[in-house]
């Protein structure tokens, strides 16, 4: 047990390259500046006070606040992913824009209902509010400062899938995927917008895997087994792309029958997994010959 | 800088990055065994209770002075006010005057004028599903709460 805590250790601190964080935290910039573009954040200003609920980082504030300081808000974060984008001091824009995200996320989802959505996008991202960031000259040196951060990614993504699968076993045991839980999940999701919830995409498609308790129990087993197996998948570099595809299966699926937008969460994995999944030497986005498989700058 | 100096620097990022990502790890594992909700940090509970054909839903209805009914359809063009209907079942729980702020506020955001309104009340609606017509019929009806608002 002693030498696989090592082990571990010795994996998470190992050195890295300066380009590996710097792809990381620019995709992350990414995903959150494509979540804080496409969503109307002053829609937030029309719940009144009343209808407030929920603990969040932002129940300090117990304001109503206005549709301009919302969009101010939302400009301020987008121009810090700019600045991330363009590497002008990127780690203070970084957390500029983390604050501005999970602020805005933090008041959209204090309605009563606890807000799944953006919630891995913002705890993966955390990590990087410690991580330094290389200059310009700096993505070819290896670092012990530059190899935890990604890993440290990795790991609070494998925890938080992880966690939501033993969620289910807790609360339902086996028979969240033996029992016919999941085409009540369909046939539920399929009525959501009757009540204001979204609409599903191919709902004839649900109704034929509820209607047929193997595929949706099929699919129940399927789902609950990536997500129990996640820390394995994301510790071994070969397996990194596979769990992308897989996740994006998993929330695609979930988009396409009950209409629920989790996009952020295959996302935000692609932002860490994809480039986790090259070998150590090789950047994403520049030439491969910045530094060997070991760590050490190539002649 | 000289090799003894590096290296040490290198154990001081190490020291960084273990208690960063420990700390991280640790606390996510806290709020998931104590069940908390605490946004950003969460037990994810994603779907973890299991779903069964009993199933019931809670409704606001507006009782017209002029003797009509009006269930509430909570802003249903705002995904942000829209799962306030989450907080129904808060209503029984909370003091006359919390009661009357919520059923105002989800009168206002529903387009009701108050003035209108004699009393507002919470059902709670028992569904069964017809798998003919593929859709959730409303079989018994059981008020929980009703408010002067």
């Amino acid at each position: 047990m002693r030498r696989l805590w090592s082990r571990i250790d010795e994996r998470l601190v190992a050195p890295g390259p300066g380009f590996r964080v710097a792809e990381i935290q620019i995709l992350l910039a990414a995903v959150i500046a494509l979540r804080l573009a496409t969503r109307d954040w002053s829609l937030i200003a029309e719940r009144p006070a009343a209808l407030r609920d929920g603990l969040t980082v932002m129940s300090w504030y117990t304001g109503t606040p206005t549709p301009a300081a919302l969009v101010a808000v939302q400009v301020v974060g987008l121009a810090c992913a700019l600045l991330v984008f363009a590497r002008v001091r990127p780690h203070l824009a970084f957390i500029g824009l983390w604050i501005a995200f999970t602020s805005l996320t933090a008041l959209w989802g204090s309605s009563g209902k606890v807000m799944h959505n953006d919630v891995l996008t913002v705890l993966v991202a955390s990590v990087f509010l410690f991580a330094s960031t290389p200059h310009a000259s700096g993505w070819r040196d290896v670092r012990v400062r530059y190899g935890w951060p990604p890993r440290a990614a990795l790991a609070v993504l494998a925890m938080a899938y992880f966690v939501s699968g033993a969620q289910k076993l807790v609360h339902s045991g086996p028979g969240w995927v033996f029992s016919d839980n999941m085409t009540w999940v369909l046939r539920l999701g399929l009525s959501a917008h009757l009540s204001g919830g979204a609409r599903p995409v191919a709902e004839d498609l649900a109704h034929a895997v509820a209607q047929y308790g193997w595929v949706s129990a099929s699919l129940a087993g399927g789902a609950l087994l990536l997500e129990l197996t996640a820390p394995l998948w994301l510790a071994v570099r070969r397996t990194r792309l596979l769990f992308v595809v897989s996740v994006t299966l998993m929330h695609g699926s979930i988009w396409l029958f009950i209409g629920l937008d989790y996009w952020a969460w295959p996302l935000t994995v692609a932002a860490v997994a994809v480039p986790m999944s090259l070998a150590p030497d090789r950047a994403l986005w520049r030439r491969a010959e910045v530094v060997s498989a070991a760590g050490a700058p190539r002649q | 800088m000289s090799d003894q100096e590096q290296s040490a620097e290198q154990k001081r990022e190490a020291r960084v990055g273990r208690a960063v990502t420990w700390s991280v790890l640790a606390v996510m594992a806290v709020v998931a065994v104590g069940q908390l909700e605490l946004w950003p940090l969460t037990a994810f509970r994603l779907f973890s209770e299991t779903r069964t054909a009993d199933q019931t839903r809670l409704e606001l209805v507006a009782e017209h002075r002029d003797g009509t009914d009006q269930p509430l359809l909570v802003s249903e063009t705002n995904p942000v006010v829209v799962t306030t209907d989450r907080q129904f079942g808060d209503l029984p729980g909370e003091s006359e005057e919390v009661q009357r702020e919520m059923v105002l506020a989800w009168l206002s955001v529903s387009g009701v004028d108050p003035a209108t309104v004699a009393s507002v009340r919470l059902d709670r609606i028992a569904r069964e599903y017809d798998e003919d017509a593929r859709t959730w019929a409303d079989v018994d009806r059981t008020t929980i709460v009703s408010v002067d608002p």
